[in-house]
């Protein structure tokens, strides 16, 4: 199974993966908010070093999130667009599940927390029990409350006093991609490629407003 | 040749395919006007997620309904600004992976030029150098003067808001609804435009468009007047000095400029009032008066395929590598 995988949810670099049943090759490339100009660019580095063609590939594989949406809307447009022309397979990775696989894989085990950082004082959480990848819908919790309750909690492009930062392994994202049939989205038809969309979306400050306004009246 | 246009500059995700530059042989618009209602106006960030979920079936509609495969695309054209940048990105880089995988040549188009070519298209006909154009939407007002697909002399643009957006704050202001346009067009259809005598901004002073003064003026009238407010007499008022004003910098330019067309484009060029005052002037100056066909005077993919398609060989360096500009001008590489 030839696969390219593409996470730009960090918004000043882009993760990239190439593989198939066997082997593995990852990239980090500097996009500094520039990842739209990029990205066919990108693809077509990683397709070299991967030895196959597009056309080859049988896996479309993108990073749903969380991080940023702009990113990640780039990102899955273009995957989207792929899959459904070549009427092949598409994944959809959140990085909470790839954070929770790379913990699994180190040989973490019990309750901890994950923390992706949102907006200026907020962040997602979940709570899960590994070596399970499982967990509830996040939360949205303030920043300066994260990681006082004394459960060990790891951050997806984040830390502090509180949080250690994961190093996401590109082992654990090809073990998810390659072998993973239920803790990953996965698309084989029309229909479900157009259900592949960011994972976690934060309500616009509009929605907000319009949501308390009219829970004021 | 069959050229797919893609289109998410604002709140209408569009695709559409054409032949051969004139002929559409679908259009279909996804808007989002309904979800946006509520808040009064776009959001940037509502709109892009709507985008996403809406644009890859409708191309896939868009195919089935032109009963064209992807392989029968020769080229694709997409909007790349100006635009909100969330939208544009959703457009650009679905177009983007279509022409990368397919292998066909990808041509960015600017949104403002693709809505000229919007009347000739309307009309079936190839675009007809020089000619006047008069683009009337909800961020844009301006009078240019084209001399090649992507040759564009701007003669006046707005110094504040665009007529689109002055129609959005007063529609609003008189609790009329969203978008302004069509809602202060249908509440002054019996309505006097002679009742209320609004100003003229920039009347006599060359190439200049301000419609602040008369956002200004509409509302220290609904003050002044209170509960004797005539709402229909106030749009027929507003609609008709808009009219106006634009009459007056096209007859301008029909005396600086030889043309033989004048071509409208933008939403608020759907405006009937404007247009039946624009045909006056063309009458006068016996020049020929293209307007889009209603729909295609909204935001639409044929028009970009259609530009797309005279702009083609315009286009330079790597397109692939193109990112969405929000304040693309008109003309600007």
């Amino acid at each position: 199974m030839k696969y390219l995988f593409i996470d730009a949810s960090e918004s000043k670099m882009t993760y990239a993966q190439i593989g198939d049943d066997s082997s593995f090759q990852t990239r980090i490339f500097e996009t500094d908010r520039d990842f739209a100009s990029k990205i066919t660019a990108i693809c077509d580095e990683m397709l070299e070093v991967g030895g196959f063609t597009a056309h080859e590939a049988d896996v479309f594989v993108v990073g749903t999130g969380p991080g940023s949406l702009t990113g990640i809307r780039v990102a899955a447009s273009f995957f989207r667009t792929l899959a459904m022309v070549k009427s092949c397979e598409l994944v959809g990775v959140n990085l909470f599940v790839w954070a929770l696989k790379t913990l699994a894989q180190a040989g973490v085990t019990g309750q901890i927390k994950l923390v992706s950082p949102t907006l200026i004082d907020k962040a997602f959480e979940v709570e899960a029990t590994l070596p399970a990848l499982s967990f509830e819908p996040p939360k949205l919790v303030e920043r300066s409350d994260i990681g006082k309750d004394g459960v060990k909690t790891y951050g997806i492009n984040f830390s502090d006093g509180n949080v250690e930062k994961i190093e996401l392994s590109g082992q654990a994202l090809h073990d998810l991609i390659v072998n993973d049939k239920t803790n990953v989205e996965r698309a084989n038809d029309m229909a479900g490629i157009f259900k592949i969309l960011p994972f976690y979306v934060i309500p616009s400050q509009a929605e907000r407003n319009f949501k308390q306004n009219n829970k004021d009246r | 040749m069959i050229t797919l246009g893609v289109e998410s500059s604002c709140d209408d995700t569009s695709i559409a395919i054409i032949k051969d530059g004139t002929t559409i042989l679908t259009s279909m618009v996804s808007s989002q006007i309904e979800i946006h209602k509520r808040f009064g106006g776009v959001v940037p960030e509502v709109a892009s997620r709507k985008h996403l979920e809406a644009i890859l079936p409708l191309l896939n509609e868009a195919l089935g309904a032109a009963q064209i495969k992807l392989s029968d695309i020769d080229q694709i054209a997409v909007t790349s600004g100006p635009g909100l940048l969330g939208p544009l990105l959703i457009g650009l880089t679905t177009a983007k992976a279509l022409a990368w995988y397919l292998k066909k040549p990808l041509i960015p188009v600017n949104h403002i030029e693709a809505h000229l070519t919007a009347s000739f298209l309307a009309a079936s006909k190839k675009p007809e150098y020089p000619f006047i154009g008069l683009i009337v939407s909800g961020g844009h007002s301006n009078l240019v003067y084209a001399t090649g697909p992507r040759k564009f002399e701007c003669l006046a643009r707005t110094l504040d808001d665009a007529p689109g957006e002055l129609y959005d704050k007063i529609a609003r202001h008189l609790g009329l609804g969203y978008p302004g346009g069509p809602v202060i067009q249908k509440e002054g259809e019996n309505g006097d435009p002679h009742r209320y005598n609004l100003p003229i901004p920039m009347r006599k002073k060359g190439y200049v468009f301000s419609f602040s003064g008369l956002k200004t003026a509409v509302m220290r009238i609904t003050q002044q007047e209170g509960e004797n407010l005539n709402r229909a007499d106030l749009c027929a008022s507003l609609q008709y000095v808009v009219a106006e004003i634009f009459a007056e910098k096209i007859e301008m330019a029909l005396k600086d400029r030889p043309a033989k067309i004048i071509a409208m484009a933008g939403g608020v060029a759907a405006n009937k009032v404007l247009r039946e005052r624009i045909k006056k002037v063309a009458d006068k100056y016996k020049v020929e008066l293209l307007l889009p066909t209603i729909h295609l005077c909204t935001d639409n993919a044929a028009m970009v395929a259609a530009h797309g398609y005279y702009a083609a060989e315009t286009v330079s360096g790597n397109p692939l590598e193109v990112n969405a500009v929000a304040n693309w001008e008109m003309g600007e590489g």
